[in-house]
Protein backbone atom coordinates (compact mmCIF):
# COMPACT_ATOMS: atom_id res chain seq x y z
CA UNK A 1 0.00 0.00 0.00
CA UNK A 2 1.09 3.53 -1.40
CA UNK A 3 1.67 6.19 1.53
CA UNK A 4 0.83 9.15 0.03
CA UNK A 5 2.04 12.31 1.73
CA UNK A 6 0.14 15.83 -0.13
CA UNK A 7 3.06 18.10 -1.06
CA UNK A 8 2.48 19.63 -4.09
CA UNK A 9 -1.39 19.49 -4.78
CA UNK A 10 -1.72 21.35 -8.48
CA UNK A 11 -4.71 23.53 -7.87
CA UNK A 12 -6.27 25.51 -10.95
CA UNK A 13 -8.68 28.01 -10.61
CA UNK A 14 -10.30 29.30 -14.02
CA UNK A 15 -7.24 28.40 -15.84
CA UNK A 16 -4.87 30.62 -13.67
CA UNK A 17 -2.43 27.76 -11.50
CA UNK A 18 -2.25 28.78 -7.84
CA UNK A 19 -0.64 25.78 -6.76
CA UNK A 20 2.18 27.41 -5.22
CA UNK A 21 -0.20 29.38 -2.85
CA UNK A 22 -2.30 26.29 -1.16
CA UNK A 23 -1.90 25.42 2.26
CA UNK A 24 -5.05 23.24 2.37
CA UNK A 25 -7.35 21.46 -0.57
CA UNK A 26 -10.92 19.75 0.04
CA UNK A 27 -12.70 18.13 -2.72
CA UNK A 28 -16.47 17.09 -1.29
CA UNK A 29 -18.41 14.95 -3.16
CA UNK A 30 -21.53 14.96 -1.10
CA UNK A 31 -25.01 13.66 -1.52
CA UNK A 32 -28.31 14.18 0.18
CA UNK A 33 -29.09 11.21 2.35
CA UNK A 34 -33.43 10.72 1.01
CA UNK A 35 -34.81 8.24 3.95
CA UNK A 36 -37.83 5.89 1.64
CA UNK A 37 -38.51 3.82 4.53
CA UNK A 38 -42.24 2.88 3.84
CA UNK A 39 -44.87 2.13 6.47
CA UNK A 40 -45.31 -1.28 6.14
CA UNK A 41 -41.39 -0.93 7.56
CA UNK A 42 -42.35 -2.96 10.82
CA UNK A 43 -43.30 -5.83 8.71
CA UNK A 44 -39.74 -5.78 7.32
CA UNK A 45 -36.04 -6.15 9.14
CA UNK A 46 -35.62 -3.14 10.98
CA UNK A 47 -33.53 -0.53 9.28
CA UNK A 48 -33.74 2.74 7.63
CA UNK A 49 -34.39 2.44 3.58
CA UNK A 50 -32.21 5.44 1.89
CA UNK A 51 -31.37 6.52 -1.59
CA UNK A 52 -29.05 9.15 -2.50
CA UNK A 53 -30.44 12.40 -3.32
CA UNK A 54 -29.49 15.89 -4.98
CA UNK A 55 -25.73 16.19 -5.15
CA UNK A 56 -23.73 19.31 -3.36
CA UNK A 57 -20.38 19.29 -4.27
CA UNK A 58 -18.08 21.69 -3.20
CA UNK A 59 -14.25 22.26 -3.67
CA UNK A 60 -12.43 24.38 -0.83
CA UNK A 61 -9.43 25.69 -0.96
CA UNK A 62 -7.02 27.28 1.66
CA UNK A 63 -4.91 30.09 -0.28
CA UNK A 64 -1.85 32.39 1.05
CA UNK A 65 -3.44 35.37 0.40
CA UNK A 66 -1.41 37.28 -2.63
CA UNK A 67 -2.67 40.53 -3.81
CA UNK A 68 -0.46 40.95 -6.75
CA UNK A 69 -1.70 41.68 -9.99
CA UNK A 70 -2.98 38.15 -11.18
CA UNK A 71 -2.70 36.80 -7.87
CA UNK A 72 -5.07 34.84 -5.85
CA UNK A 73 -6.71 38.11 -4.55
CA UNK A 74 -7.42 39.47 -8.25
CA UNK A 75 -8.19 36.06 -9.71
CA UNK A 76 -11.06 35.24 -6.85
CA UNK A 77 -12.38 38.72 -6.99
CA UNK A 78 -13.12 39.28 -10.24
CA UNK A 79 -14.73 35.98 -10.64
CA UNK A 80 -16.95 36.86 -7.64
CA UNK A 81 -17.34 40.35 -9.05
CA UNK A 82 -18.15 38.48 -13.00
CA UNK A 83 -20.94 36.19 -10.91
CA UNK A 84 -20.15 33.73 -13.64
CA UNK A 85 -19.24 29.95 -14.01
CA UNK A 86 -15.59 28.95 -14.27
CA UNK A 87 -13.56 26.13 -13.93
CA UNK A 88 -11.61 24.14 -10.71
CA UNK A 89 -9.19 21.55 -11.36
CA UNK A 90 -7.57 19.28 -8.25
CA UNK A 91 -4.71 16.72 -8.82
CA UNK A 92 -3.15 15.66 -5.81
CA UNK A 93 0.43 16.00 -7.25
CA UNK A 94 1.79 18.21 -10.01
CA UNK A 95 2.17 15.60 -12.60
CA UNK A 96 0.49 14.26 -15.27
CA UNK A 97 -3.59 12.90 -14.92
CA UNK A 98 -2.95 9.55 -14.21
CA UNK A 99 -5.17 6.79 -12.87
CA UNK A 100 -2.93 7.42 -9.67
CA UNK A 101 -3.25 10.98 -10.01
CA UNK A 102 -6.57 11.66 -10.66
CA UNK A 103 -7.86 15.16 -11.54
CA UNK A 104 -11.17 16.81 -10.38
CA UNK A 105 -13.18 19.28 -12.10
CA UNK A 106 -16.27 20.93 -11.85
CA UNK A 107 -18.10 24.31 -13.00
CA UNK A 108 -17.87 26.96 -9.60
CA UNK A 109 -19.53 30.01 -9.14
CA UNK A 110 -18.33 32.11 -6.38
CA UNK A 111 -21.03 33.31 -3.54
CA UNK A 112 -18.76 34.40 -0.90
CA UNK A 113 -15.44 36.43 -0.66
CA UNK A 114 -13.51 37.05 1.82
CA UNK A 115 -10.24 38.66 0.72
CA UNK A 116 -9.03 39.50 4.45
CA UNK A 117 -10.07 36.95 6.96
CA UNK A 118 -7.58 37.15 9.77
CA UNK A 119 -6.01 38.46 13.55
CA UNK A 120 -3.51 40.44 13.73
CA UNK A 121 0.11 38.61 13.62
CA UNK A 122 -1.35 35.84 11.78
CA UNK A 123 -0.49 34.51 8.34
CA UNK A 124 -3.12 36.38 6.17
CA UNK A 125 -4.84 32.79 4.33
CA UNK A 126 -8.33 32.92 2.74
CA UNK A 127 -10.61 30.06 2.99
CA UNK A 128 -12.63 29.31 -0.34
CA UNK A 129 -15.65 27.50 -1.09
CA UNK A 130 -16.36 26.68 -4.47
CA UNK A 131 -19.67 25.31 -4.86
CA UNK A 132 -20.20 23.44 -7.86
CA UNK A 133 -22.94 23.94 -11.03
CA UNK A 134 -23.57 20.32 -11.40
CA UNK A 135 -21.22 17.97 -10.04
CA UNK A 136 -17.76 16.94 -9.60
CA UNK A 137 -15.99 15.01 -12.69
CA UNK A 138 -13.23 12.58 -11.89
CA UNK A 139 -10.50 11.93 -14.91
CA UNK A 140 -8.09 9.76 -14.76
CA UNK A 141 -6.75 10.51 -18.44
CA UNK A 142 -5.06 13.47 -19.74
CA UNK A 143 -7.19 16.01 -22.17
CA UNK A 144 -10.10 14.30 -21.25
CA UNK B 1 -8.04 31.34 -32.69
CA UNK B 2 -5.44 33.62 -30.89
CA UNK B 3 -1.79 33.46 -29.48
CA UNK B 4 -1.54 34.50 -25.70
CA UNK B 5 1.15 35.57 -23.60
CA UNK B 6 1.09 34.86 -19.48
CA UNK B 7 2.24 38.33 -17.66
CA UNK B 8 1.34 37.53 -14.84
CA UNK B 9 3.08 36.23 -11.52
CA UNK B 10 0.90 32.89 -11.75
CA UNK B 11 1.05 30.16 -14.55
CA UNK B 12 -1.80 29.92 -17.33
CA UNK B 13 -2.61 26.57 -17.12
CA UNK B 14 0.66 24.52 -17.92
CA UNK B 15 2.18 28.02 -19.49
CA UNK B 16 4.90 29.43 -16.80
CA UNK B 17 4.58 32.92 -16.88
CA UNK B 18 6.40 34.83 -19.74
CA UNK B 19 5.24 31.90 -21.97
CA UNK B 20 3.06 32.39 -25.40
CA UNK B 21 0.11 29.56 -26.36
CA UNK B 22 -2.33 29.74 -28.91
CA UNK B 23 -6.28 28.75 -28.14
CA UNK B 24 -8.83 29.66 -28.29
CA UNK B 25 -10.31 31.15 -24.84
CA UNK B 26 -14.06 31.99 -24.40
CA UNK B 27 -14.82 35.46 -24.73
CA UNK B 28 -15.76 36.16 -20.60
CA UNK B 29 -12.57 33.98 -19.91
CA UNK B 30 -10.41 36.05 -21.89
CA UNK B 31 -11.75 39.47 -20.75
CA UNK B 32 -11.23 38.27 -17.19
CA UNK B 33 -8.07 37.07 -17.33
CA UNK B 34 -6.76 40.34 -19.24
CA UNK B 35 -8.43 42.40 -17.17
CA UNK B 36 -6.14 41.54 -14.16
CA UNK B 37 -3.66 41.09 -15.69
CA UNK B 38 -3.27 37.21 -16.10
CA UNK B 39 -3.03 37.33 -19.90
CA UNK B 40 -2.82 39.73 -22.74
CA UNK B 41 -3.49 38.89 -26.10
CA UNK B 42 -0.24 38.75 -28.58
CA UNK B 43 -2.16 38.26 -31.73
CA UNK B 44 -5.06 37.44 -33.36
CA UNK B 45 -4.96 35.00 -36.14
CA UNK B 46 -7.43 35.52 -38.64
CA UNK B 47 -8.60 32.08 -40.77
CA UNK B 48 -6.50 31.32 -43.70
CA UNK B 49 -7.93 31.92 -47.34
CA UNK B 50 -8.33 29.04 -49.24
CA UNK B 51 -5.43 28.24 -51.75
CA UNK B 52 -7.34 28.62 -55.04
CA UNK B 53 -8.19 32.33 -53.97
CA UNK B 54 -4.29 32.90 -54.56
CA UNK B 55 -3.64 31.17 -57.38
CA UNK B 56 -3.72 32.32 -61.11
CA UNK B 57 -6.72 29.51 -61.92
CA UNK B 58 -9.42 31.68 -60.19
CA UNK B 59 -8.74 34.94 -61.94
CA UNK B 60 -7.76 33.09 -65.51
CA UNK B 61 -11.41 31.65 -65.11
CA UNK B 62 -12.92 35.19 -64.39
CA UNK B 63 -11.02 36.63 -67.06
CA UNK B 64 -11.56 33.93 -69.80
CA UNK B 65 -15.16 33.21 -69.51
CA UNK B 66 -16.64 30.05 -70.86
CA UNK B 67 -18.02 31.29 -74.17
CA UNK B 68 -17.36 34.86 -73.62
Amino acid sequence: MAILILKEPHVEVDGVDLSDHVTEVHVQREAEDVETTAAVAHLQPLGTKRVQGKRSDMFTIVFQQDFASGSIASVIDALFDSGELFTVSVTPFDDVVSPTNPEYRGQCILTTDSPIDGAVGDLLTVEVDFPVNGIIEKYVTANS
Amino acid sequence: MKTYKVIGSQPFQRHKPGDEFRAELPEAQENRLVGIGVLEVVSEISPRAPRGDKGGHGRKATSDPEGG
